[in-house]
């Protein structure tokens, strides 16, 4: 059984801690965090909040275990990772996150007119948005079960395979906007995150 | 539980730790050390267990954190000792439901020489008694939590493991915003000590929030490659109401899980301010995951509590501390003269050396207790890396075993016999090994050593010590002895072509030969050439300086910049490295043309605000902000002895408030303030709020300064402070701890809120001022 749910959120409240942005936009991570991060990631915040609306898509299938492979509708999935983390999943949750379009053509301006620092925090703050969106749905369905749920893990991570990312596409794309580029496997818009949750008793 | 069968169960699963007892059980209403109130009554921690567990909790700690003689005996219940643990066990068995419980050790309190009074083997007898207690009692593992010092913790790591070798065993350091403990180590020396060292987990807690605690935890996710476990404080105390809070919520601190998980760690639990409320919420977010297994970053280095030099980049190791030829040395080391050999680990380091090699000379004549003492002394004080040159095994056990971070070992041949001696040794106690390229003859030819290095290699490995824990000496023969050195620079290349690390004795190079800093200069620069690594040689030939400078910047390297180059003073540069007789000859000089308030306010006062800066920088750490206090009292001694008495109006009162024991921090302040000219009346710990107030009318300070670390106690500071007030004393009041910040100061009623002692300096000055 497959069941689908939306969630659309304003970027205003989805909380990242300042220590992960300043760590993200090359700040070493200990230590006082150095006023002019802080300012940068204020100005970069501001804009990023008119420009996105991050938009989450989520698919629940029943789970099926074959030796170390797991199978959920149409798909299997191998390997180290999943099996350790989704090895006795009742249910997985296939997750396509996504901030869309308008960001990735304003990093491009901002590049294209030279300027590299604000073009690289506005991708960094990007990152980290995507990031802490998809921690907030992760958190919601987390709520809203009695399950167990694993790890959210991502194509590309350890040994899942990153050609994962079309099947992502063809099956929740639509909805988020987002499609795979069938070569490399990237997602456009760019800042856009596929995940599996397992759920067990 | 033998450890095997946990170590198997944190492969599988990442496990949730229970929350906070001290505030969680003063939030409850039961506002005395939890130790007391298990011993009372038993089933309020019973209640609090079951709590824990009832939210998700897969692991317990037992209520035994203060119950060592030292913390006990300040609360007059070291006689309790035994029945406290064996009720904590109980209990905790009582309630746990299957859940495993780990047994609880925490720190004494109480610093270790030369900051404070303990030695590794005080603390070793203190943490045995707590650690045979737990392991009668039948726990499944052991935990040693909330640690403020390297020393201490790994005493307690060999206490433990003297009793057992089977019980899971994880150590833990508390870190500070600016990821330092309190004396000075960072997360990435913690990791690289203890991984050479025989714990299962390591780990930190309390101190920080989640957030502030996550790139601490990430920097030792980083380079360790043992289990990793992570407690965060609810965040710093605030007061709100009247009450003591934490402001991060159990939803906010479980949105952090995520990271930590990406992070390696295999245990997740949460610290001061948490309860079960925030165990549900971590439960719920971790699930049933399994933990990331990653190997830690390969790193070649060698640290002191408070340094660390990696051999990515050069490395100047002081050759100094050598008697050979050095009558006066050896006379010195014969009768302990500790202060001698310092003077020269301070000129050393002036002369940028970054580590020291230390070796006894005829070490019959010198004891070992002396040798550990020393090296110690250099590793905190001066705050370098040692290496440890010692022939003879026992001592060399000794020293090693006390050590308080990760030391070099110099050195081993390629012996069967000898090399797997000191491997074992450095399997026992960590460290890493200088391997000569020889096995028991001097070798002629790059052939010969080659073969050696590979003998060495095999050694190594069958005997458990990674790669990354042996640097190789090329051999360095005398030029004068007629064999060609391109043997020892092909050695060189080929150690560098290995992915291995090279260090050279220089002076070798040239013995029995004129010119030496000529003939050491120019085969340094060779060898930078082929791929040295490092060089024992001594850093005040300013010759061999210049060359190596040079070496470097025509191989694309340069050396390692240190606070030294920021220190143009050299007023400072006498404080900081503890040169108390030039310090004080300096001082004769400069009151032969000023008067003594003009040395005080134009020399030693500035001089200590370059230090105190430094220290609000992190460039220099605890044991030597201490040390340069104690130094520079001297001299303020010196210049007020000249003065007529002092007026009242520069004293200054401190205290740790009613029912706080911890008084760390305070003593730090009380020794800072005095090595600044004023006149501290320490009334000590646990003071009641009458005998402060009286003391104040007495003595007439010019400022009041109170502390307490626990938030239970925190409140008995408001009270002193309303009762000054109540009785219309008008005196501007600092108040410090870990139980305080900027906020709940103001809220008390405070004048000031000290981070740190320099804080406290900086307020004093400016009350003064005004």
């Amino acid at each position: 059984m497959v069941l689908l749910k939306k969630f659309t959120f304003s970027p205003l409240d989805i909380e990242i801690p300042e220590r992960v942005l300043a760590a993200r936009m090359g700040f070493k991570g200990v230590g006082k965090i150095p006023e002019e991060f802080k300012k940068a990631y204020e100005r970069m915040h501001d804009l990023i909040c008119d420009i996105t609306e991050p938009t989450a898509m989520v698919q629940e299938y029943d789970a099926s275990h074959e030796n170390e492979i797991v199978k959920i509708y149409n798909l299997k999935i191998n390997g180290k990772l999943a099996s350790s983390q989704l090895g006795k999943s009742v249910k997985i949750s296939a997750m396509l996150v996504s901030l869309g379009e308008k960001l990735d053509d304003k990093i491009s301006q901002l590049h294209e007119e030279g300027k590299e620092v604000e073009s690289f925090f506005l991708d960094s703050i990007g990152s980290e948005l995507v990031e802490f969106t998809a921690r907030t749905v992760d958190g919601l369905l987390r709520d809203n079960t009695d399950l167990k749920g694993s790890a959210r893990i991502s194509p590309g991570y350890v040994d899942l395979p990153l050609s994962l990312n079309a099947w992502f596409a063809r099956n929740m794309g639509k909805e988020v906007g987002v499609i795979c580029d069938e070569e490399s496997f990237t997602f456009v818009p760019r800042k856009t995150i596929s995940a599996f949750i397992g759920w067990s008793n | 539980m033998k450890r095997e069968e946990l170590k198997k169960i944190l492969k599988e699963r990442v496990l949730i730790l229970d929350g906070a007892y001290g505030t969680e059980l003063a939030k409850r209403g039961y506002e005395d050390i939890p130790e007391k109130v298990l011993l009372e009554s038993p089933s309020i921690l019973k209640k609090l267990h079951e709590d824990y567990i009832n939210s998700g909790s897969d692991v317990l700690l037992t209520c035994t954190f203060g119950a060592n003689e030292v913390k006990l005996s300040k609360f007059g219940l070291d006689s309790e000792q035994e029945r406290i643990v064996k009720t904590a066990v109980e209990v905790a068995k009582e309630t746990s439901n299957r859940a495993l419980i780990f047994g609880d050790i925490g720190p004494t309190g109480e610093l270790p020489k030369p900051l404070g009074s303990m030695t590794f083997d005080d603390y070793f007898k203190v943490f045995e008694r707590s650690a045979s207690l737990l392991l009668k009692n039948g726990v499944d593992a052991i935990i040693l939590e909330t640690f403020t010092d390297i020393l201490e913790l790994k005493a307690a790591v060999f206490a433990v493991r003297e009793l057992s070798r089977e019980i899971f065993l994880a150590a833990h350091l508390t870190f500070d915003k600016n990821a330092r403990t309190l004396t000075g180590t960072d997360p990435m020396n913690f990791a690289l000590t203890f991984n050479d060292l025989d714990v299962d987990a390591i780990g930190t807690n309390c101190s920080l929030g989640p957030q502030e605690i996550l790139p601490i935890f990430e920097e030792m996710a980083r380079y360790s490659d043992k289990m990793l476990i992570v407690e965060p404080d609810a965040g710093s105390p605030i007061l709100k109401n009247g009450v003591v809070t934490y402001p991060i919520g159990a939803e906010e601190f479980a949105f952090y899980v995520d990271s930590f998980w990406e992070s390696k760690a295999n245990i997740i639990g949460s610290c001061c301010g948490s309860d079960p409320s925030y165990t549900a919420m971590i439960s719920k977010r971790v699930g049933k995951r399994a933990p990331i297994i990653e190997k830690g970053k390969e790193v070649f280095a060698f640290s002191s509590p408070s340094d660390m030099v990696s051999f990515d980049d050069f490395v100047i190791i002081g050759e100094r501390i050598n008697p050979a030829g050095r009558k006066k040395l050896q006379e010195a080391m014969k009768n302990s003269d500790l202060e001698k050999v310092m003077k020269i680990a301070s000129d050393q380091k002036k002369a940028k050396a970054e580590a020291l090699d230390v070796n006894f000379g005829l070490e019959q004549f010198v004891s070992t207790k002396f040798m550990s003492n020393t090296v110690n002394s250099i590793a905190y004080n001066v705050g370098m890396p040692v290496s440890l040159d010692i022939q003879s095994i026992n001592a060399l056990e000794e020293t090693l075993k006390r050590y308080p971070a990760r030391p070099l070992i110099n050195s081993s041949r390629v012996e069967e016999k000898e090399m797997t001696l000191k491997t074992k040794l450095l399997k026992k106690y960590g460290g890493m090994l200088v391997v000569l390229a020889m096995e028991e003859g001097v070798p002629e030819s790059f052939e010969e050593r080659k073969k050696a290095i590979e003998k060495g290699l095999k050694i190594a490995e069958k005997n458990g010590i990674q790669f990354d824990r042996l640097i190789f000496d090329p051999i360095i023969l005398a030029v004068g002895a007629g064999v060609s050195l391109k043997e020892t620079l092909k050695t060189i290349e080929y150690i560098k072509e290995m992915g291995l690390k090279s260090v050279v004795g220089l002076s070798n190079v040239s013995f029995g030969m004129p010119d030496r800093s000529y003939l050491n200069a120019a085969f340094l620069s060779a060898a930078i050439f082929y791929g040295l690594n490092s060089a024992i040689l001594n850093p005040k030939d300013e010759e061999v300086m210049r060359i190596l400078n040079a070496s470097l910047i025509l191989n694309g390297k340069s050396l390692k910049m240190s606070f030294q180059s920021e220190i143009k003073e050299s007023f400072v540069g006498l404080i900081l490295t503890g040169d108390e007789n030039s310090l004080l000859k300096r001082v004769d000089e400069l009151l032969s043309s000023k008067n003594p308030l003009e040395v005080i306010d134009e020399d030693l006062k500035p001089a200590m605000d370059i230090v105190g800066d430094l220290y609000d920088r992190s460039k220099i750490f605890l044991p030597q902000l201490i040390l340069a206090a104690q130094t520079v009292q001297k001299a303020f001694e010196k210049v007020q002895s000249l003065f007529k008495q002092k007026e009242s109006s520069e004293k200054f009162v401190i205290a740790t408030v009613k029912g706080d024991v911890h008084d760390i921090g305070k003593n730090i302040v009380a020794t800072i303030l005095k090595s600044s000219g004023y006149k501290v009346i320490d009334l000590g710990r646990n003071v009641p709020t009458e005998k402060i107030v009286q003391v104040v009318i007495e003595e007439r300070p010019v400022m009041l300064g109170l502390s307490a670390m626990m938030t239970t106690t925190a409140p008995k500071i408001k009270e002193t402070i309303d009762v000054l007030k109540e009785k219309k004393i008008v005196l501007p009041v600092v108040v410090g701890g870990a139980s305080m910040n900027e906020e709940v100061a103001k809220e008390f009623g405070a004048d000031f809120y000290a981070k740190n002692a320099t804080d406290a300096l900086k307020f004093l000055e400016l009350v003064k001022k005004k």
